[in-house]
């Protein structure tokens, strides 16, 4: 939205064509918009949209394919592994949302307020771990967590870990999570963070600085408040992923031969229910309740922070 | 074991006082371990422990306060806080250089022969001897690993055939049994089997006799169920042990949740003193 309200002025005047008629200048625009988002809207109707419909059929409806009202929610809500699985990734989520907000955020007026040229290192650098994909993380992590292996055994060493059992703990798992989402995740968001700072015009940071804002002042009264929109983006993705967890808990199990329960997220138990209790109608209410609490809270978000109006 | 004069335990009992001996005498060496999900099947199934015993079609008797479960844990949290049995899995990283030449036994299934020893004990020094007992009754022991074929109820007409043919070969024929480490279950297949183990030079005894006795001692009081009960074992106990609690502790936590799995597959559950 903003890279087509800024490209507005730079339109070259050069067509009297283009000045006398500006609706057909907005048409062509919008069929090469469409155009663009056309390779996306396919995919997202691919694999988005059809099978969230598919998942929302099968939540309704029992394994013979009868329509069975709530009766798979109410099941599935009532098993004994349902509500520790949304409380262990809660309190992952809170974890690692508010470092999020509070680091990344951090970082990113920290960055912004230093020269550029050295930015440009530091953005490299935070955003290197990120380069590595989800599992390939996990399995750098699973070496750093376990005591016999890793190269900060004396700082495991400190808290008493001797062993990957003791690392692994129940207790220590949302943060432990939490701590791999930051390291992979938390460097893209600071730099997509500090394009969003970068877009704030000078004139405006100059202002408030000859007005005697320093540098605290300017970030907490100046910056923050015209990136809101973008932190509120940052916070419906990072939630979405985040109530999805299934790599981080589903490998550190495997690899510590089964140490952790096998349905500790809400998406591990949906897994478990597909693929150990063949029952995807169980598998698919579960689904049906992340996608509703994921577009709920982005509701709750967009409509507060009125997200998508362009002023 | 003949360089430090002791003799091999027959019994559970026995073996818990030599372990005690072992922690005093010979600190660092250990006579078994408690770190790996399926330690109840070493365990709590040879103590004929009722947590996992269907007694009739979709009713199980899970029962953590059974005596034949609190003996077996009573008898392992001195050691484990001797030292004598290690709570370390014993396929973690550094198991092998851990306890490179200091296990002086170990409980467990055929299996670690192949698959855990070698690299970890010398060649030639490593001898099998008879499942324990608990002194009266006879004695029994449990398995671990091993499983069900099934063929699915869609399969028809011609694949059917095919499908039976696969599941026989797999769970009899010599060219399936033979390259696993573990135990045959199909009869006709174990001397080959063992012969084969008996031919690598890791052990230094006959095996056979002592295989084969076991393979019948094997205890019908733990089935086949829908859930992992090692996978509870892991997440329940040996989290527990990990966190510094004890066996006999975890015990309850154990049995709940085994019953609430079972429940969840619509199994009633029964607690039969």
């Amino acid at each position: 939205m903003k890279s087509v309200e800024s490209s507005e002025p730079s339109t070259p005047l050069v067509s009297t064509d283009s000045l006398s008629s500006p609706l057909r200048r907005k048409r062509k625009k919008g069929v090469a918009g469409y155009a663009v988002v056309s390779g996306y809207f396919v995919l997202l109707i691919l694999f988005g949209v059809a099978p969230a419909i598919y998942a929302i059929t099968l939540a309704f409806t029992a394994s013979g394919g009868h329509f069975t009202g709530l009766t798979n929610f109410i099941k599935t809500g009532e098993d004994f592994r349902f509500l520790p699985a949304f409380e262990n990734v809660g309190k992952y989520l809170f974890i690692w949302l508010a470092s999020l907000v509070v680091i990344v955020l951090g970082l990113a007026l920290m960055l912004h307020s230093i020269a550029r040229r050295v930015s440009a290192a530091f953005r490299f650098i935070f955003y290197l771990p990120g380069a590595l994909a989800g599992a390939a993380s996990v399995l750098v992590w699973l070496f750093m967590l376990d005591p016999t292996v890793s190269p900060w055994r004396l700082f495991l060493g400190i808290f008493g870990f001797k062993n990957l059992g003791q690392t692994i703990l129940p207790g220590h798992l949302p943060l432990i999570f939490a701590i791999i989402a930051f390291w992979a995740g938390a460097g893209g968001w600071i730099v997509v963070t500090y394009g969003a700072l970068n877009n704030i015009p000078n004139e405006l940071i100059e202002a408030a600085q000859l007005d005697g804002a320093g540098a605290i002042q300017t970030a907490l009264r100046i910056k923050l408040p015209l990136i809101k929109k973008w932190i509120v983006f940052m916070l419906i993705l990072a939630f979405a992923a985040g109530t999805q967890l299934f790599v981080e808990p589903q490998l550190v199990g495997e690899a510590s031969l089964g140490l952790i329960s096998p349905t500790w997220s809400p998406n591990e138990l949906a897994y478990y229910f597909a693929f150990q209790d063949n029952n995807f109608n169980y598998a698919a209410a579960i689904s049906v309740d992340l996608l509703v609490i994921g577009l709920l809270c982005a509701a709750v978000l967009v409509f507060r922070t009125k997200l998508f109006e362009v002023e | 074991m003949t360089q430090f004069g002791y003799t091999v335990p027959t019994t559970w009992q026995g073996w818990q006082t030599l372990g005690e001996e072992v922690a005093t005498q010979h600190p660092g060496y250990i006579v078994g371990s408690v770190g790996d999900n399926w330690d109840d099947d070493i365990y709590l199934w040879p103590s004929e422990c009722h947590v996992d015993d269907v007694v009739k079609t979709d009713t199980i008797d899970i029962n953590a306060a059974d005596p034949n479960c609190t003996r077996a844990t009573a008898l392992i949290d001195p050691l484990i806080k001797d030292g004598a049995v290690t709570t370390d899995s014993v396929f973690s990283s550094t198991f092998g250089t851990t306890y490179n030449n200091k296990i002086l036994m170990m409980v467990g299934p055929a299996w670690y022969g192949q698959y855990l020893f070698p690299g970890i004990v010398t060649k030639g020094d490593l001898a099998v001897a008879d499942p324990l007992s608990w002194g009266s009754g006879a004695t029994v022991t449990g398995e671990v690993g091993g499983g069900l074929w099934f063929m699915s109820s869609h399969v028809t007409g011609a694949a059917k055939t095919l499908t039976a043919s696969i599941l026989t070969w797999l769970s009899t024929s010599y060219g399936s049994q033979g390259i696993s480490p573990g135990y045959p279950a199909y009869v006709a297949d174990e001397t080959p089997w063992i012969a084969g183990q008996q031919a690598s030079g890791l052990y230094s005894n006959q095996i056979a006799p002592v295989f084969a006795k076991a393979a019948t001692e094997v205890w019908s009081g733990w089935s086949p169920v829908p859930w992992s009960t090692d996978s509870v074992f892991g997440s329940t106990v040996v989290t527990g042990l990990n966190s510094g609690s004890t066996m006999s502790s975890q015990l309850a936590g154990f049995a709940s949740q085994l019953a609430d799995f079972a429940q969840s597959d619509g199994y009633t559950v029964v607690t039969t003193p």
